[in-house]
């Protein structure tokens, strides 16, 4: 999808670092010659295009609460059942099917790590398959963003 | 360093569908948790420099923006060297996550993991290619997983409280939606567009909202709630008393009636309340009497006499 000079100029400077001051919108504007009002209006447009997820925090793993990656070996006639069900779970934030035998990969956060395993459990006893559990041991990047 | 409080986790929960995009977002933010917006912004500068926030900032869908493919290039890396080239293969910048995880043998012997994001999945491959020629990478067993279908992708949701995690955030424009629409709704060939005229919204923002909440699972549903006696059926609350140790599964076999709306229990004698729709007024009492057959228990159908109320609203 075609960005505008603006928009790029947006995407690419604010990964990171919006500031945390009462009108960090009016800090981005007068940083990039823009006013406010615009700011705000290129974001929202840019979330009505989807392009857009979110603004805020990304969250570094097993520091609030626990997270894990999941991966499950789905036959192929019940993929789709077996995704919907995965991904109406609210503690899953990604959920993608993957060309592998493990063919159904998924990410989910929850308070602690009980909670993470209790809906892990969950998830096998619904799909009556089993889980492959990938628990973070090291994290080697820094994330900084995308450049578009 | 001090630990994360309720407050802090609660923020973090609020947070996970983004900042409310408005003039002041934080003071928005810190009214739906009942802080300040200095308070806030203490916090999440506080949670930033303690790393619990690795970016704070604006968060894109790749797929939208043109980068189609993406793949977990994984590799299966001795313990003793895996750290080493995990930095390595980190610093490229096409590699947009870099993890050590576990194996589980037999079913996934690797555990070294990069995402790699680009264009196509030739641009994809060429990528990985290159981290496999121009590191040590190449020289242990790899597999490469394109993702085919992407059943969900939004931010993680830890829950704080079961309280706050079940609170979907709204921005005010939701709210407005929501507040305006729950009593009519346009009936013409732009619905939304004329609804939207009212409240100063463009018909895809309008749209954009409101499909936003049905996926949030805001919005049950959206559509009309229909008036059963004017389309020549009818509605009726019932109520039976059952025995407690007979609760459950009195409570499936009510269920289990297609005409059963609604089923409660309530504190009372009468301690089982439903609400029993049929398209026929006449087919309530085959209902109530296949009920009572089923069970062996009495069936109170309580019809309305005089109705004095009606339309449902929630402020929000």
């Amino acid at each position: 999808m075609a960005l505008s000079e603006t928009e790029r100029r947006i995407i690419n400077k604010y990964q990171r670092g919006i500031p945390y001051e009462p009108r960090p919108f009016k800090a981005i504007a007068d940083a990039l010659g823009l006013t406010e009002n615009f700011v705000l209006n290129t974001l929202a447009d840019l979330r009505e295009r989807r392009i857009l997820s979110r603004v805020g925090p990304v969250i570094s793993p097993n520091t609030v609460g626990a997270s894990t990656l999941a991966a499950m070996s789905v036959p192929a006639g019940k993929l789709d059942a077996v995704a919907a069900q995965v991904s109406a779970r609210p503690e899953v934030n990604h959920n993608y099917e993957r060309e592998h035998q493990l063919n159904l990969w998924f990410v989910l956060a929850a308070a602690d790590r009980d909670a993470v395993l209790a809906v892990i459990d969950d998830i096998e006893k619904e799909a009556g398959l089993d889980v492959v559990e990938l628990p973070l041991e090291e994290a080697y990047h820094i994330d900084l963003g995308f450049r578009v | 360093m001090k630990p994360l409080d309720e407050t802090d986790r609660s923020l973090v929960a609020v947070l996970a569908s983004g900042l409310p995009l408005l003039p002041e977002p934080y003071a928005e933010i810190g009214s739906r948790i009942g802080i300040t917006e200095a308070d806030v912004i203490a916090r999440l500068r506080r949670l930033d420099d303690m790393g619990v926030i690795k970016r704070f900032g604006i968060v894109v869908q790749h797929r939208e923006l043109g980068f189609k493919a993406n793949a977990m290039a994984v590799w299966d890396v001795p313990d003793d060297v895996v750290s080493e080239l995990g930095r390595v293969l980190a610093a490229y910048e096409f590699v947009t996550l870099c993890y050590r995880r576990p194996r589980r043998l037999p079913h996934w012997p690797y555990n070294l993991f990069c995402m790699v994001h680009g264009k196509d999945r030739n641009q994809v491959r060429a990528q990985i290619a290159g981290l496999n020629e121009q590191t040590d990478a190449g020289s242990y067993p790899n597999a490469v997983l394109f993702s085919r279908k992407r059943f969900k992708q939004c931010g993680a949701k830890y829950g704080a409280t079961k309280e706050t995690a079940d609170i979907i955030p709204l921005d005010p424009n939701d709210r407005r939606i929501i507040n305006n629409l729950q009593g009519s709704f346009p009936i013409c060939n732009r619905p939304f567009a004329s609804a939207g005229t009212e409240l100063g919204l463009s018909e895809a923002n309008m749209i954009s909202h409101i499909r936003g909440m049905c996926d949030s699972g805001v919005l049950s549903r959206f559509g009309p709630l229909y008036n059963a006696e004017r389309m020549g059926g009818d509605v009726i609350l019932a109520a039976m008393a059952v025995p407690p140790n007979r609760f459950d599964e009195v409570a499936e076999t009510v269920n289990a009636h297609p005409e059963v709306a609604h089923n409660y229990a309530r504190d009372h004698r009468l301690n089982m309340w439903f609400v029993i729709s049929v398209e026929r007024a006449a087919w309530i009492e085959a209902v109530v009497a296949e009920i009572e057959e089923e069970t062996g228990l009495h069936v109170y159908p309580m019809p309305k006499e005089e109705e004095y109320f009606i339309g449902l609203k929630v402020t929000v």
